[in-house]
């Protein structure tokens, strides 16, 4: 008798996980995250390439004042894509062009939180120097801005899209993600 | 042919009601924990899952059915007449939390909103804090203002964790137009015009004064910031500059490790610690601030001069407690005499 009450508490109880697990969006990529059979290798290179990819898309908009050229190929969310437009339009209504060059850029850390959540910590060095827009000659001194990034991503249609980005000194302690805003996405 | 009698049996068996009891549970507490998910769902969006409501439905209808068949003596009695009211006891306990269950997901009305000391909050279902409304298809979303008077945190560890924070509210209920005072608090939900308020978190909203080229203050607002515990760090950006603030506050002084500002460690008074970003520049490294003290960003400067607290209320409107509270009591009520005669016999 005890025995057949165990194995009912045991068979609703899986049936309660099973019918959670249909309102995981993806359910199959999430079991094998959870029981570590998740291609890690492969996504982390993923992000990555759109850690790079980010970094030189930002630096061709502010280099052409604003040229939506390649916008397609930016892997960020709206919000950032306003963010930095609208950046690079004020410096364009003050006379300016921003150059910035990434110089180096050493990922520190990717941390998955899930299929489709990861964040990464990146040290990068970038140099940047304003233009007249009109002349392009160099109207500040070249700085050398020596940072650490925290990148915060979503895999959007196969592809990992920054959500959100915070710039930090290098010294500076990063304080951990609050879950309110991971939630959000 | 079917025996009818050997269906309803099965039907009204106990192995049945145990199955869909450990099934309904276990789906509310895998949502409650958040076990497939980066957080945890809220108890009412939890409590309506569908797998949930199939579950409490069908244990609904097992319990209507029981006491159907008991009372026409399709079910064999107890062992006693003492017994046989336990049982009677116990299925109306399953129906009235089914029953509860049920109700809530047609009339819950589920809402946050964030005050600041002073600030005061109006609604007719607007107002809330984005993403914080659940509205069930008969919700009736209460029409009310509050009135944020005071916040009392009661800390532990150090002042990095709170066990109670108690709002001070000014409640007018806009249908009566009666206004009374109320004290809310996070241990526990109050019950205020048929409205359940408990406080969900809670936290500081700083003033900060943008002043220009010539020292004249141009722009100043207070902005709700998720500032506790103390070292906590949150953002703000005005429509008037690219630039983002991360600020953290401290309220009684900062560690050594933060910032450094000459002026700002070792304080024992409060200190906000301030970053601006622009994009991919660093505009001004982390630094501490004393209140009043100001950061210079280029011709612009900006300076905190004041830190009030704020608490997150959650309100809440759902007539199914009404019969899950009963129906819960009911049921703990039956397991406790059950278990007191099993240990008496």
């Amino acid at each position: 008798m005890a025995n057949r009450t165990l194995r009912i508490c045991i068979l609703s109880f899986v049936l309660a996980l099973a019918g959670a697990l249909t309102s995981v969006p993806n359910p199959w990529q999430f079991i094998k995250y959870k029981v570590g059979i998740f291609d890690k290798a492969g996504e982390t290179q993923a992000v990555r390439d759109s850690i790079k990819q980010f970094s030189a898309s930002i630096a061709g908009f502010y280099a052409s004042g604003g040229s939506i050229q390649g916008l397609n190929m930016f892997p960020a969310d709206n919000t950032v894509k306003r963010r930095i437009f609208l950046d690079i339009q004020i410096n364009r209504e003050s006379g300016f062009v921003l150059v910035a060059d990434r110089d180096r850029s050493d990922v520190k850390q990717i941390t998955f939180s899930d299929t489709n959540h990861a964040s990464a910590i990146v040290n990068e060095a970038w140099f940047m120097q304003y233009q007249n827009i009109g002349t392009r000659k160099p109207v500040s001194d070249k700085k050398a801005n020596y940072l650490t990034l925290r990148y915060l991503f979503k895999k959007i249609g196969g592809k990992w899209i920054v959500m959100d980005f915070d710039v930090y000194g290098r010294n500076d302690s990063i304080p951990p993600v609050q879950q309110e805003r991971l939630a959000a996405w | 042919m079917v025996d009818n009698r050997k269906l309803v049996a099965v039907a009204v068996s106990d192995e049945l009601r145990l199955g869909l009891g450990v099934f309904a549970a276990g789906s509310l507490l895998i949502r409650l924990v958040g076990v497939f998910s980066p957080v945890s769902d809220g108890f009412g969006q939890a409590l309506h899952a569908p797998v949930v409501l199939i579950a409490a439905v069908a244990l609904g209808i097992q319990a209507l059915l029981r006491l159907i068949t008991q009372t026409i003596g399709w079910l064999p009695g107890g062992a006693s007449e003492g017994h046989d009211r336990l049982r009677i006891a116990s299925n109306l306990g399953v129906l009235l939390l089914a029953t509860g269950i049920l109700l809530s997901s047609l009339t819950r009305f589920e809402g946050t909103v964030v005050l600041a000391e002073g600030q005061m909050f109006g609604s007719g279902g607007v107002g809330y804090l984005d993403g914080s409304v659940h509205s069930s298809w008969y919700a009736d979303p209460p029409d009310m203002k509050i009135m944020m008077t005071q916040v009392i945190p009661s800390f532990y560890n150090h002042g990095r964790s709170y066990w109670d924070v108690n709002a001070l509210l000014d409640y007018r209920n806009q249908t009566t137009g009666i206004t009374k005072p109320a004290s809310v608090h996070a241990l526990f939900p109050s019950l205020l015009d048929g409205l359940l308020f408990q406080v969900s978190d809670f936290g500081y909203s700083l003033r900060y004064q943008l002043s220009g080229p010539a020292g004249a203050v141009i722009d100043e607002a207070y902005v709700i910031l998720k500032s506790f515990p103390p070292g906590a760090e949150d953002s703000f950006s005005l429509s008037t500059s690219p630039n983002i603030f991360y600020v953290k506050y401290y309220p009684d002084g900062a560690p050594a490790t933060e910032g450094s500002s000459p002026k700002g460690n070792g304080k024992t008074g409060p200190v906000f610690a301030l970053r601006v970003t622009r994009v991919m520049d660093l505009v001004s490294p982390s630094r501490l601030l004393a209140p009043g003290e100001k950061a210079l960003l280029g011709q612009e400067s900006i300076s905190f001069v004041d830190a009030v607290p704020w608490a997150e209320v959650r309100v809440v409107r759902d007539y199914g407690v009404y019969l899950m509270l009963p129906g819960i009591c009911m049921l703990v009520g039956v397991i406790v005499v059950r278990l007191w005669r099993g240990r008496t016999a």
